[in-house]
């Protein structure tokens, strides 16, 4: 009897273990099949950069031989980029600009926006801020692309509808819009913190300044990579405000150029070239600030 | 140092919530003030008032006899601890110090000196580089104490600093706190909703509930003079235990009726000497309160023992408690009717008793009103109660006739219940003649005990007299009130006159009414104002002249390449600081790396050496043992061991490493610190030559860009205060009178209306003696209908019709009578009025 419960035992031990690395092998499998999926467009869009020609059936590019030459497969070039560089029809470089610029001005006034916004609204008690708050999210519910039209007009009336430029003005126009996220934060930074400055001698800006910005990096930084992304893959404001003229397209609506059918043949490995340098500005700052994101600061500023 | 003064300060919420209602006190210099109640009592939002972090919604906060109502926080100097420390948290704990004096443009040196000094009084020196969630919760609210005393506040403000922190850190710090106090001598003021604290910290306690203060005193008093039930059940724990009763005078003894049992208990009349007698008649209810350390155990054969069913027991280690009640036929758990709760050094012989008897020590008993819950013992009684009888227009009581004055002149009777306001006695002059037994100090008021024909008669006085001596006294006529049972024979005089005012500005009075005497008012004003500014400017401009003369001479110049030299000197320091740095970190890292790696070795090392152990262990004994069941459960074990190694040795290195880790980045922050503040120090040096040498390059043109500043801001200041000069404000009285209101009321109003809640109507109450017979025809017109004489004084009783064309009275007073009929044109003197909001009821002066 002893024996036997202690045979048991031993055996539930090793029967439970076997069912936690089945479950995490079923969930490991689930995992990768999902990355896999995610992942395959981006794969697929670097391979194909680096194809020779495009071919619909070939998933990758083969590597240059007699093998590839004898069934006439796509072989693995680096002239691509250069194309999408040099490329007298299609501007990849000025567009490029014309993303940046517009991209990185929209960021950097857009954060200081948001942020004042949300301080404001953090911290300001005033007469109908409550209002304010719920019409704002009322107004970001309805599409931006509905305004469309109207926004072209104003534009027209201030006699900037010709230049790409006037893209930064739109963008930065609604940016108070995503106030919400950036008050929630300032929400957390404890109030006394403000009076403690406050008593010691400071007014709002220097409590802003030298207290809660500080305090706000991952805020900050997320608001920069928020605003500064949002433009940078934008198509639609884009593409109609650049009336076809190709020095005036962002990165977004050039690329798209590529795609019209007599070019398909020819162009669309150069495409997803464009479409890999496109994605590197992002990636660099994101793998730049990232570091900021997981940062907890409060800590230590009020009991723990 | 400072003293502080609240007078009727309210915060209304714009929904209507009083949370803090009519607040008066005086805080001396140096004294040590704490509030406490329950939480939602507004002490907090109080100490926020003077802080001013929260607006004051009527009333004034003086700080050294200056109203700081309109005063930024920082401009208030004061300093404030909070119960969340809210300490910076990416500043280290110099910087969190420092930061309050740097704002203040304060040099770096003193700046460096102050954070030494307070550092060292709170024992944090060595932590100074350390950022504060490096620190312990004790640690944290030490530096935001220190943060607090380095700016040498006037007023030091606590709101609940110890909540946060642990039973046993919490003992430590009162008592810091206490010493810092006798250290600095500087005013705290201390909120808390620990009465321990309340009582342990505090030279005077504010008891409040409700936003309303309910005592003010020192804790002793409190404890042994509760004003209200409130207070008597706050104050002291366990809460004291209250009974309903009432009482009965017999002779010199008063019987103590108990209604929970139905028991009499007696007490000495001297201990009840105080109280009005209408309570001494058996029916008005009371609550009785006694506390549990004056209940005594006792047996069943002493004559004044009560019946306790017990309900349990609680022993508290030093102490025990014993729970029960009065009521004998309480058998309901959840009912607190008769509840009581009596201390004891010790259960023995007690416990598992369900009926004990105890005796309360009645000379430390506490007599409440049923109704109103104050006291009906108070310290300083309202009046004395006598009966007296008059005859012939001749007022006689214990022993004294005194003929009555024309304007009370009343019926004969025997037997009424004459009521004589204890401030109402003069002490010193007069017929009556009384003897000194003693003279009490309560607060600021002397009470002096009387004994006038074999009773005790109380009179406020603000001097001591000589005991046992005879001193001569009268009475203030005005004040007394006369009753025979509910008639009322001679009622007191109001003390003022009420009338309903409306309040208006400049421009609408002058619309309605134009006035030639209130226009010269303004224009005087205005004229005052700018002619200050004016002598303000010509000095100005006289100190500029003698600046451009010294500049002219030479003085405050830089000599050629004097600047360039100590700022090329200072960035070679810095470059050598910043190397410096450089290398340690170096240093730091290097060293660092090698410890993690030497870390790791071991800890492969000891495991390996663990893991060899383990395999040798097994190896023997599956070698020496042949019991199949126990080499079983050995070989699990191995099996565990193995399958938990690799784990186990992560887990004890990452423990390792992160202590190392610690102990390297504590080290790197303290070092980055040090070096930043020398940097920093250097830097603004630079700055401050840089300034200099721009200076001397061109001082005139500096000189005058100064003075164009300073200029334009005269400007703004006299605009602003020509502004203020010009609104001239107006209390509507009725009849189309209107009375200016002097700057002092009219600012009070003003900020009274900017609440919003309040409205334009308000209750203005006059004196007897703030009337004056206007000359020039202006004023509020009267019919003198006949004159009330006191004797010493005359009040002349006028009427005058109001704006619903109802027929008003007031009194005049003055010292001979006026012709009766005469038609008399009155101004009031507003400086002595009471002034109230009518519609929130809040008192604005």
């Amino acid at each position: 009897m002893n024996v036997f419960e202690k045979k048991n035992a031993k055996l539930r031990y090793r029967s439970h273990k076997r069912a936690v690395m089945t479950r995490n092998v079923f969930v490991y499998l689930f995992l990768v099949v999902i990355s896999f999926i995610w992942l395959i467009p981006f794969v697929y869009l670097l391979l194909q950069s680096f194809a020779s020609y495009y071919s619909p059936t070939s998933f990758s590019p083969m590597l240059p031989g007699p093998e590839a030459e004898s069934i006439g497969a796509p072989v693995f070039t680096g002239e691509n980029y250069v194309t999408l560089f040099t490329s007298e029809i299609y501007p990849f470089w000025r567009w490029w600009i014309n993303s940046f610029v517009i991209a990185l001005a929209t960021m950097i006034i857009q954060t200081v926006l948001v942020l004042g916004t949300s301080y404001a609204l953090s911290r300001l008690k005033f007469k109908s801020r409550k209002g304010i708050m719920k019409m704002i999210l009322l107004l970001g519910m309805f599409p931006g692309f509905l305004s469309m039209i109207i926004i072209y007009f104003i534009l027209k009336l201030l006699g900037i509808q010709q230049s790409i430029f006037s893209l930064i003005l739109i963008y930065v126009a609604s940016s108070a819009m995503n106030y919400y996220i950036a008050k929630g934060f300032f929400d957390t930074i404890p109030k006394s913190l403000d009076e403690a400055a406050m008593i010691d001698g400071a007014n709002k800006n220097t409590v802003f300044f030298r207290i809660i910005i500080p305090l706000s990096k991952p805020i900050i930084v997320y608001t920069a990579l928020i605003s500064f992304t949002s433009p940078w893959g934008d198509f639609m404001m884009a593409s109609y405000l650049s009336l076809g003229i190709r020095d005036q397209m962002t990165v977004a609506v050039g690329l798209q150029q590529m795609l019209s059918l007599a070019n398909l043949q020819t162009y669309f490995p150069v495409f997803c070239a464009g479409g890999v340098v496109t994605s590197i500005p992002i990636m660099i700052l994101f793998f730049w600030l990232q570091k900021y994101y997981v940062e907890g600061v409060t800590g230590g500023a009020v009991k723990g | 140092m400072a003293s502080l003064k609240l007078e009727h300060i309210y915060k209304v919420y714009p929904n209507g919530t009083k949370a803090v209602n009519d607040i008066s006190l005086d805080i001396a210099n140096g004294e040590f003030i704490v509030f406490v109640g329950p939480s939602g009592c507004g002490k907090s939002t109080t100490l926020r008032m003077i802080a001013g972090l929260e607006e004051i919604s009527a009333g004034e906060l003086y700080i050294d006899n200056r109203i700081v109502n309109d005063m930024e926080p920082k401009d208030r100097d004061i300093a404030m601890v909070f119960q969340n420390y809210a300490l910076y948290p990416h500043m280290s704990v110099y910087e969190n110090m420092a930061f309050g004096l740097k704002l203040r443009h304060v040099p770096d040196d003193v700046i460096h000196e102050k954070v030494l000094w307070a550092s060292e009084v709170l024992g944090i020196r060595d932590y100074l580089d350390r950022k504060p969630r490096n620190m312990s919760g004790g640690q944290r609210q030490r530096v935001a104490l220190g943060r607090a005393i380095l700016r040498d506040p006037k007023v030091m403000l606590l709101d609940e600093p110890l909540s946060n922190l642990d039973a046993k850190l919490r003992t430590q710090m009162r008592t810091e706190i206490a010493k810092l106090h006798q250290k600095l001598k500087t005013t705290f003021i201390y909120v808390t909703h620990d009465q321990t604290e309340a009582m342990t910290l505090g030279d005077r306690v504010v008891v409040m509930k409700l936003g309303r203060i309910q005592q003010v005193d020192t804790p002793k008093n409190l404890y042994d003079y509760p004003s209200n039930v409130f207070v008597a059940g706050f104050i002291g724990t366990p809460q004291m235990n209250f009974f309903s009763g009432t009482l009965l005078r017999k002779g010199e003894k008063v019987s103590v009726h108990l209604d929970e049992n139905g028991q009499d208990l007696m007490i000495d009349y001297n201990h009840l000497i105080k109280v009005d007698p209408r309570y001494l008649d058996g029916k008005h209810p009371v609550t009785i309160g006694i506390r549990c350390e004056h209940v005594h155990l006792t047996d069943e054969k002493d004559p004044s023992a009560i019946k306790v069913q017990v309900s349990h027991f609680e022993e508290l280690g030093a102490d025990c408690l014993i729970y029960g009640s009065l009521a004998n036929d309480e058998n309901d758990i959840t009912s607190s009717k008769g509840q009581i709760i009596i201390k004891v050094n010790t259960l023995e012989g007690i416990k598992g008793k369900e009926e004990i008897f105890v005796r309360f020590d009645m000379e430390h008993t506490y007599f409440f009103d049923k109704e109103t819950e104050d006291t009906i013992v108070p310290r300083i009684p309202a009046e004395n109660n006598i009966e007296a009888s008059v005859q012939d227009g001749k007022l006689s009581f214990l022993g004294v006739e005194l003929p009555l004055p024309e304007a009370i002149r009343c019926e004969d009777v025997t037997d009424a219940l004459l009521s004589i306001p204890t401030d109402a006695i003069r002490l010193g002059t007069g017929e009556i003649v009384a003897k000194v037994l003693s003279n009490e100090h309560v607060g600021k008021v002397n009470l002096v005990h009387l004994l006038l024909g074999g009773r005790v008669l109380f009179a406020q006085s603000d001097k001591d007299y000589e005991i046992d001596s005879q001193l001569p006294l009268s009475l203030d006529f005005t004040r007394l009130s006369l009753m025979d049972g509910e008639k009322v024979l001679i009622s007191p005089l109001a003390e003022f006159d009420s009338f309903s005012a409306l309040f208006y500005n400049y421009q609408t009075v002058m619309n309605k009414k134009p006035d030639e005497h209130f226009k010269e008012y303004r224009d005087n004003k205005i004229k005052a104002a700018s002619d200050y500014f004016e002598a303000k400017e010509k000095i100005l401009e006289e100190d500029y002249k003698k600046k451009i003369q010294d500049v002219g001479n030479g003085i405050g110049l830089l000599k050629e390449g004097e600047a360039e030299k100590n700022i090329s000197e200072n960035n070679a320091k810095i470059a050598q600081i910043k190397s410096d740095l450089r290398a340690k970190l170096k240093q730091l890292k290097d060293k660092f790396l090698l410890d993690k790696k030497e870390a790791k070795r071991k800890n492969d090392e000891i495991f390996l050496a663990k893991k060899m152990a383990e395999e040798e262990e097994f190896r023997k004994f599956k070698a020496s043992n042949k019991d199949k069941e126990t080499l079983k459960r050995r070989t699990d074990e191995y099996h565990i061991f193995k399958d938990n190694f690799a784990t186990d040795r992560d887990n004890a290195l990452t423990l390792t490493v992160n202590g190392i880790t610690m102990d390297y980045e504590s080290k790197v922050s303290t070092l980055r610190a040090s070096h930043r503040r020398e940097i920093e120090l250097l830097k603004k040096e630079n700055k401050e030559w840089k300034r200099k040498e721009s200076f001397s390059k061109d001082p005139k043109k500096d000189l005058e860009k100064g003075h164009k500043k300073e200029l334009q801001d005269l400007k703004k200041a006299k605009e602003s205060q020509l502004l203020r000069a010009g609104m001239v404000f107006f209390f509507r009285f009725p009849g189309e009178f209107y009375e200016l209101t002097g700057d002092i009321i009219a600012n009070k109003l003003i900020q009274g209306l900017g609440t919003r809640v309040f409205t334009k109507d308000f209750l203005v109450e006059l004196p007897h003696d703030a009337y004056v017979v206007s000359k020039d025809g202006r004023g509020l017109s009267c019919t003198v209908e006949k004159n009330l004489d006191y004797r010493d004084v005359y009040f002349a009783q006028c009427s005058f019709v109001d704006d619903n064309g109802e027929k008003r009275t007031l009194y005049v007073k003055c010292d001979k009578p006026m012709e009766v009929g005469k038609d008399v044109i009155l101004t009031f003197l507003l400086e002595k009025a009471r002034i109230t909001e009518t519609d929130m009821n809040i008192r604005l002066y």
